[in-house]
């Protein structure tokens, strides 16, 4: 077999510019597909204004920073330790949340905002401690300006690195981003594995276990399944969780996973376990293994490719599976990560900036996982499909 | 006897390893069928309630309707109490009824902010008045020539309806709390209105300005009705009293006390002796009706019996029965005179079978054809597009026509794994009106105004979404192809080649038909998937013009069932379209499995 393929992969090729033809259509469409990445990664450090003025040009103002105008827009002179908030100098600012505990840490801090960045809307505040700056900076009065270059260096140094990231940090904190990643990796990992574990015992009932009409059965019932998704019956579904009390929970999206994993999860490793040799399990029942033990021992490490292949398959489809979440996950703590970006995206219509940010966090963590393990996923997949 | 223990052993082990799957898969997968089928075949809705909150009587007794928080009307026969009609589908949670004073119509309202007309004799659906209310509506009154409809709503005005245009005259008011209930004098000259804000309001139909202002009650008044006369009014209030107002003086006649509970339903006798009263109490001690005599103020009777509160009361026009409707889901029937109970009428609340009705609601809506349409297009890019290309691409790797050719699969395959809802984020901001394509467009055509609108067409919509499915999804097609080729004897390419094929040749004569096999199993998988297709074409468009361009029916179905708010049926319905999406990929599968085998392929299951 080798050897023959290699005989015919070594002959020319007869069709006139195929290779040109070939070349053309492959190199267009890894551009196709890398370009709007690489858009989306580096406008992902563009500001708001540089994004709406010239959609194509390399971020800058975020980088160039080191001279950027802050305005002082007033302080903090400690807590109201009766009142538990704390005092603000002048009393009334609105909008200022500070983001350090006040009440461990009652410091006088000034409070400035940058001037390029959303001025007046409070997007990028800092509170610095007055006792690290100069006594210049320190007394600024409300409306004064202050550029980055007067600040100590570390102060200078924080700045500059939260700059750059600011749509990052922007998004990360404000769609809660790093919740839904736990989400969705709960979602996946748990689900997967389950669906392996039942699905490998169901395999080994269906194959080895000698009840023929009872298996079959059960494989023609559970084989139905691989018609359906979670999107044909996602009405009924929900209204049944809500009845039972298990929509807005981690327990009820993950059973709903797993029950929809299970017809090619079964069907998978009921063939795979059926090609085992019998003469394997017998030789366990002469030694006296119980069948449990047959499984547990013999059956299970020997199901390993197959095993890889399920679990890859559903990390995969779970991961990028929406509609169950959007419509079963009600707050904001069971959202995964799709579901979080989505509804970021429609929240924050207006800073484009941020949904570029917190899209690349979505996309980033699966694409480093795709080009390790590339070839075993390609494999994973294409075998799934098929056999399915 | 031994053989029998062991098989018992065997199977109790069987079941122990197939249960957790099974019992997830029964319970997760099959039910929801099954539930799915039910629903769409009635008008079963989980989160509905089932107080009858209105009940009113046809000005010739014949019928007595009654509308529910079940979203449905019933009309009932008041001298046999059986239903003759259950009109459902349009209301949600009916607040208010009202017959014309020809029977010939009667008009129902509830927190859907329209009106509904019906034909009670018939049962069936007149009109749909919209455009009133900006919230629920509340009360409603037909005026005694049957013009003019009045409606008071939670939005605080007060919305008159021409009933020949079936369209809405003004819209006035100058409550500043919502408004519970309306009336009209029988002169036609004068209109009621009372709500939240305690005090009654007493208008002129043809200037619309207020005459007089009747202050006394301290609770919201939830009820009001004119004598026959016309020259008393009589209100029911959360305060526990019903007043009899003079209306010429403007003064407070008689105040009614004796009630323990919220007055949700006030009404005089035809021949305008008697008042009767029915009460709501939050404690269940107080659910009576009681009958007045209004010129000395005298209770007469205290009909007793319903288990919790009165939300309504009609007198019919003979004087003789009265209908109560109560929160405890019936509504009853008793005798004036007597006032011994007559009927009672139970039925609200229960699951009403509608047949095939959602079905043939979803084949006249445009929507459900054109989402068909889009749905058929997605189909058509799957096996016309992705799956040739697919098989293209992967036969120029399988002959190393390009080399890195890992590094090409890779990319080509990228899409598949990234999340399907960012790609779509994505390429909506790609594909925005003045977005990075539509700057490409304007930069290679020099033409600085040019815009990217396809998404805002009906007719194009698809193209950009057609090119973003053939680019994602083609690398799938492509590794299975692939795959598959690699798995030829490379024999038959060589005996083709020695026999001076051209590649061409070999490429359809030799390839393609050995492949047919797994082409026909992409095929079943591209039509499966691109109806069940959701998640790419939802991040794609945003709520509104371009998603209801760009529907598709799991989109349809989701719109219908989640966002669609109004419609008391949009589980059931959206259920329907579920079972249709489900026929239809069957029905696709099934077709092209038998094309397959016509054209002589057989599937490669390896």
């Amino acid at each position: 077999m080798e050897h023959q393929s290699h005989i015919v992969t070594g002959k020319k090729f007869r069709f006139p510019g195929g290779k040109i033809i070939s070349y053309t259509v492959f190199i267009l469409w890894v551009a196709i597909t890398v370009l709007p990445l690489i858009w989306m990664a580096y406008s992902s450090f563009k500001s708001n204004e540089e994004l709406n003025l010239d959609t194509f040009a390399l971020p800058y103002a975020l980088f160039d920073n080191a001279n950027d105008e802050f305005i002082v827009i007033g302080s903090i002179e400690g807590y109201d330790t009766a009142k538990r908030q704390p005092i603000y100098n002048p009393p009334s600012l609105i909008n200022v949340v500070p983001d350090y505990n006040v009440e461990a840490d009652p410091r006088p801090r000034l409070i400035i905002e940058s001037a390029t960045i959303g001025w007046s809307r409070r997007l990028m505040v800092y509170f610095l401690p007055k006792e690290e700056l100069s006594p210049e900076i320190a007394n600024l009065k409300p409306l004064d300006s202050v550029w980055v270059n007067q600040l100590p260096g570390h102060i200078q140094g924080q700045i500059n690195w939260l700059t750059i990231w600011y749509n990052y940090n922007q998004a990360y904190i404000r769609a809660n981003l790093g919740l839904k990643f736990l989400n969705s990796v709960l979602y996946s990992v748990v689900s997967s594995v389950l669906i392996v574990l039942f699905g490998l015992m169901m395999g080994f009932a269906l194959s080895k276990l000698k009840f023929k009409r009872l298996a079959g059965a059960i494989a023609a019932t559970v084989g139905f399944g691989y018609l359906l998704s979670t999107n044909s019956i996602i009405i009924p579904l929900y209204l049944m969780l809500s009845f039972i009390g298990l929509t807005d929970s981690h327990f009820g999206v993950i059973i709903v996973y797993v029950a929809f994993g299970m017809p090619v999860s079964t069907m998978l490793s009921t063939q795979f376990i059926r090609g085992l040799p019998d003469s394997l399990i017998e030789s366990a029942y002469i030694d006296g293994a119980s069948t449990m033990r047959t499984f547990v021992q013999i059956i299970f490490p020997m199901s390993m490719p197959v095993a890889t292949t399920i679990l890859i398959l559903n990390i995969l489809g779970i991961w990028n599976e929406f509609l169950l979440v959007l419509v079963v996950a009600g707050s904001e703590a069971t959202k995964s990560l799709p579901v979080g970006v989505y509804s970021f995206s429609g929240l924050t219509s207006t800073q484009l900036g941020w949904q570029l940010a917190a899209m690349v966090m979505a996309i980033l963590p699966p694409m480093i996982f795709y080009f390790i393990f590339n070839k075993r996923i390609a494999q994973g997949v294409v075998g799934g499909a098929i056999k399915g | 006897m031994k053989r029998r223990k062991l098989n018992v052993r065997g199977l109790l082990i069987f079941l122990l390893m197939v249960w957790p799957g099974l019992f997830l898969y029964l319970f997760i997968v099959t039910y929801p069928i099954l539930y799915s089928g039910w629903l769409s075949l009635t008008d079963f809705n989980p989160v509905k309630k089932t107080t009858v909150d209105a009940v009113a009587f046809s000005p010739d007794g014949r019928y007595l309707a009654s509308g529910s928080a079940d979203n449905t009307v019933r009309i009932w026969d008041p001298a046999s109490g059986r239903t003759i009609h259950t009109l459902l589908g349009k209301n949600l949670a009916v607040n208010a009824l009202g017959f014309s004073p020809d029977g010939k119509l009667l008009a129902s309202a509830g927190e859907d902010k329209s009106i509904i007309l019906w034909n009670p004799s018939k049962g069936e659906f007149i009109a749909e008045l919209t455009g009133g209310h900006t919230s629920k509506v509340l009360g409603l009154a037909f005026s005694h020539d049957g013009t003019v409809l009045a409606s008071a709503g939670d939005d605080t005005t007060i919305a008159l309806w021409d009933i020949s245009k079936k369209a809405l005259i003004t819209n006035f008011g100058e409550h500043l709390k919502p408004v519970h209930c309306v009336a009209f004098s029988p002169d036609g000259h004068l209109v009621a209105s009372a709500g939240q804000e305690k005090t009654i309001l007493i208008w002129e139909l043809q200037t619309l300005k207020v005459v007089k202002t009747l202050e006394a009650h301290r609770l919201t008044v939830n009820s009001l009705a004119f004598s026959p006369d016309g020259k008393l009014l009589v209100s029911g209030s959360s305060d526990e009293t019903a007043i009899i107002w003079d209306l010429e003086r403007g003064s407070v006649l008689k105040t009614i006390e004796g009630h323990e509970g919220y007055i949700k339903g006030v009404a005089f006798s035809p021949d305008g002796q008697k008042v009767l009263t029915a009460s709501d109490d939050n404690e269940n001690i107080d659910n009576t009706v009681k009958i007045w005599e209004v010129a000395s103020g005298k209770l007469l009777k205290t009909l007793s019996g319903h288990a919790s509160g009165i939300h309504s009361l009609a007198i019919s026009n003979d004087g003789h029965t009265i209908a109560t409707a109560s929160t405890d889901k019936t509504v009853k029937l008793w005798d004036l005179n007597t006032g011994s109970l007559l009927f009672d009428l139970t039925g609200h609340g229960s699951i009403n079978f509608m047949g095939l009705t959602h079905y043939f609601t979803m084949f006249n809506d445009p929507d459900f054809w054109h989402s068909f349409r889009n749905a058929m297009i997605v189909v058509f890019v799957s096996v016309f597009g992705q799956i040739p290309i697919g098989f293209m691409l992967a036969y120029i790797l399988y002959r190393k026509l390009v080399r890195a050719d890992h590094f090409f699969q890779s990319f080509v395959f990228l899409p598949n794994f990234l999340s399907t809802v960012v790609i779509g984020l994505l390429w909506k901001k790609l594909f925005e009106t003045d977005g990075p394509v539509a700057r490409l467009v304007q930069f290679l055509t020099g033409n600085p105004q040019a815009q990217f609108e396809m998404m805002f067409s009906k007719d194009l919509c698809m193209i950009p979404i057609g090119f973003v499915l053939i680019w994602m999804y083609t690398g799938f097609y492509m590794m299975i192809f692939l795959a598959n080729m690699q798995k030829l004897d490379a024999s038959i390419i060589e005996a083709a080649q020695i026999d001076g094929a051209s590649e061409v040749q070999i490429f359809l004569r030799v390839i393609v038909p050995v492949l047919a096999g797994s082409v026909l199993v992409c095929v079943i998988l591209a039509i499966a998937g691109s109806l069940k297709g959701f998640d790419l074409i939802f991040a794609m468009t945003s709520r509104g013009i371009t998603r209801r361009n760009a529907m598709v029916l799991p989109i349809y179905m989701y719109t219908t069932a989640f966002d669609d708010y109004r419609n008391p049926l949009r589980f059931n319905f959206g259920a329907a379209i579920a079972n249709v999406i489900v026929v239809i990929s069957a029905i696709f599968i099934v077709i092209s499995n038998f094309i397959g085998k016509k054209l002589g392929t057989h599937e490669e299951r390896e």
